[in-house]
């Protein structure tokens, strides 16, 4: 046998003054350039290592590209990262690699290689799945490079059967007294590569659909609230609102799942109503909505015009901070339970002797009036004073540390701990005219009694978990001299404006994402996982013989992973040829 | 007077008290008030508009080919219209309001800008910055 030597394909040899000419022609030579499978490596390539760059570089947050001051901030600090190379760096578009124009260059030269070696081969594959040549010439049945002669025949019937058996379509000619053989198995798995090429356009595609097409809108609401999807007007327009926002917490705190039920409208009417989670979003019209963020600690506040009835103001404010104020529990004698929340101190008091107080008004159920003072900055040695305003030998007057428990004055008053609560100054909160500091102004709003995780908060009908003794309780201090404590659902008339407490509201993080290259990116998944398997696992073959009395010669194709020629001769051995064994048999 | 607003639109909330009154003050001297929601439903709008006591006109620009039509940027806008037809103002919210009465930081529309638009669509005397604003 001789060694195996390419030959080449006739049907593709190209002689040199043809090239040539081609290169001439400027729309030939780029048709040879982009349909050059060098060409297409080197941009593969190149495409691999700027991506690389882009994910191994840092790159300008979304919400700073296009803002000139923000942006030289953030190049700023990058300074201590890349120092002297951050001004080239930026210059070449280095911070930004996936909003360049030059990558979106090589993406579009990409997808134009890509798809010319597609449409250039595909006739040729076309052809040779279809009208295959049949016979050969004796010349590459000696030099293919898959080949196996020896100087016997073998019999034509059993070597036929032998492949149609292994699934080959078999023809045979008889000519000059020799019989020639053409078998052909799984040819259609030529197109496998195609596919997996196809796959490459598609998957760039997506990219380019997603970056001119994807939206993303963020929106925070508060349980209640409705939002729209684009902050003008577009004929796409839809608002979301959030009916209700849940939150699950462990006994330690740690949050273990949040979810929102969600109605959304489109063109004025409903047309969904869904629970969102971060991992099962709702869907509507190509939209998904994330939930992504979960703040309980919100408060729902409503002003009237207390001469008309009008709503004048209607907010629900988060309540970003937090005060820390002791929480008090008061029974009477029978040992019922008239008081059992944190005191938020609302005032401050200087003493003749220069100390600094924090004070506090507690109203019980039958109208006795408790004062509390604790020092600024208290620590836990501190004592917290309790005493009703009226001087006498009944009024109740006590002083405690945290944990214990005091009688007097037929109260039986036990501070059991500090609580975090939350705050927030407003700033443009509605002011009552009795102020006389204009319509708005500042107001701080502290809530205590809070219950994370509650359901069912934007319907009023507060949910205790059992973690907090009752309704949550809003003060707000600013209106009047003396600070506004209101029960859920309580109202109070200030100069002309009657303020409500509507309750605690949840907030949820919203996200409102559309990427239509979703669908672009399954379908490029599924057809270069299909096409590499149809490649790599698909045993496609074509095989040429000619027999004679004396001889028997076959060659054949097969991908290059195959060692056909091995199994030529396996074949022969098969149908009965008496074929020594040869090293690599049983690699 | 055109004001385009929405119920999720903060400082559109926060100046419609102002439509309401300048509505009660000055529609029977011929004002016309039509408030002018960007593409909601009657479902979020009329709980809305009948707490606010917004007893003035409210259209629904269902499509937003209304605010196309008035090249709207944004949230509140307030469109000041003479009895013939012509434009003679058109305030793109929110604004800097007038702190002397408080309204700067509250509404989106100052009052006295509000009074002057008024009274150049309606010919009729400006009351000075603040001498209504008790009305509320």
């Amino acid at each position: 046998m001789e060694a195996g030597k390419t030959i080449r394909d006739p049907v593709r040899r190209s002689s040199s003054w043809s090239r040539a000419l081609n290169l001439i022609n400027p729309l030939r030579a780029v048709w040879w350039l982009v349909t050059n499978v060098r060409f297409a490596i080197i941009l593969l390539v190149l495409l691999a290592l700027v991506s690389l760059a882009g994910v191994l570089i840092p790159q300008v947050p979304d919400n700073v590209r296009g803002d000139a001051g923000a942006e030289s901030t953030w190049l700023e600090s990058q300074h201590g990262r890349f120092g002297f190379m951050t001004s080239p760096l930026h210059e070449a578009g280095a911070f930004d690699v996936f909003h360049q124009r030059w990558f979106g260059l090589i993406l579009a030269v990409t997808v134009v290689s890509t798809g010319a070696y597609v449409v250039s081969r595909f006739p040729g594959i076309w052809t040779s799945i279809r009208r295959p040549r049949k016979r050969v010439p004796d010349r590459y049945l000696e030099m293919a490079p898959n080949r196996f002669q020896f100087d016997s025949a073998i019999d034509v019937d059993c070597f036929e059967a032998l492949l149609r058996a292994k699934r080959y379509k078999v023809d045979r000619m008889e000519d000059a007294g020799a019989t020639y053989l053409f078998a052909d198995r799984f040819q259609i798995a030529q197109l496998g590569t195609l596919l997996t090429h196809a796959a490459i356009i598609v998957f760039i595609l997506s990219a380019v659909v997603r970056r001119v097409d994807a939206f993303e809108a963020p929106l925070f609401l508060a349980e209640g609230e409705v939002m729209p999807v684009y902050a003008v007007s577009n004929p796409n327009q839809i608002q979301v609102q959030l009916r209700d926002s849940y939150a699950s917490f462990n006994d330690a705190g740690v949050p273990l799942d949040y979810r929102s039920d969600l109605t959304i409208y489109e063109r004025g009417e409903e047309v969904l109503r869904c629970s969102s989670t971060v991992n099962s979003p709702c869907s509507y019209k190509g939209f998904k909505f994330y939930e992504e963020a979960y703040f309980g600690n919100g408060a729902g506040v409503t002003v009237r015009d207390a001469t008309t009835g009008n709503v004048v103001f209607s907010e629900n404010y988060a309540l970003a901070g937090a005060t820390y104020s002791p929480r008090i529990r008061i029974a009477d004698e029978s040992g019922n339970v008239l008081f059992n929340e944190a005191v938020v101190m609302t005032d401050t008091v200087d003493t003749p002797d220069g100390a600094k107080y924090q004070a506090a008004l507690v109203t019980l159920p039958d109208k006795r009036l408790l004062t509390f003072w604790q020092p600024e900055n208290a620590t836990d040695a501190d004592k917290l004073i309790v005493f009703e305003p009226a001087s006498s030998d009944s009024s109740a007057q006590a002083s405690l540390t945290k944990g214990q428990t005091t009688q007097t004055a037929g109260l039986s008053i036990t501070y059991t701990g500090v609580e975090a609560v939350p705050t927030q100054l407003i700033q443009d909160f509605p002011l009552p005219s009795t102020l006389g500091e204009g319509a708005s102004g500042p107001a701080q709003l502290q809530m205590s009694n809070v219950v994370a995780g509650t359901g069912e908060a934007s319907a009023g009908d507060y949910v205790s978990n059992g973690s907090a003794p009752g309704d949550a309780r809003l003060t707000i201090v600013g209106l009047q001299a003396q600070a506004l404590s209101l029960k859920q659902g309580e109202s109070t008339t200030i100069g002309g404006l009657q303020y409500t407490f509507d309750g605690q509201r949840e907030f949820a993080g919203i996200e409102a994402r559309r990427d239509r290259s979703d669908m672009l990116v399954w379908i490029g998944a599924a057809a270069i996982v299909l096409g590499l398997a149809i490649t790599f696992w698909v045993p496609r073959r074509r095989l040429w013989a000619k027999i004679t009395e004396a001889r028997t010669a076959m060659a054949g194709q097969a991908p290059s992973h195959a060692n056909f020629t091995r199994e030529l001769r396996n074949l022969a051995r098969e149908a009965g040829a008496a074929v020594p064994a040869e090293p690599d048999d049983y690699d | 007077m055109l004001n385009f607003w929405a119920t999720w639109c903060y400082p559109c909330r926060t100046e419609i008290p102002q439509f309401v009154d300048a509505y009660d003050k000055y529609k029977d001297d011929g004002l016309v008030v039509i408030g002018l929601d960007l593409q909601e439903g009657p479902s979020l709008i009329q709980p809305f508009a009948q707490e606010r006591g917004m007893d003035y006109p409210i259209l629904v620009d269902r499509d937003g080919e209304v605010g196309d039509k008035y090249r709207l940027l944004g949230l509140p806008t307030t469109v000041f219209i003479d009895a013939n037809g012509v434009i003679q103002k058109i305030f793109r919210g929110p604004l800097e309001g007038d702190s002397s009465n408080g309204t700067g930081t509250q509404g989106a529309i100052s009052e006295s800008d509000l009074d002057a638009g008024i009274a150049q669509i309606m010919a009729i005397n400006t009351p000075t910055p603040g001498a209504n604003s008790g009305s509320r």
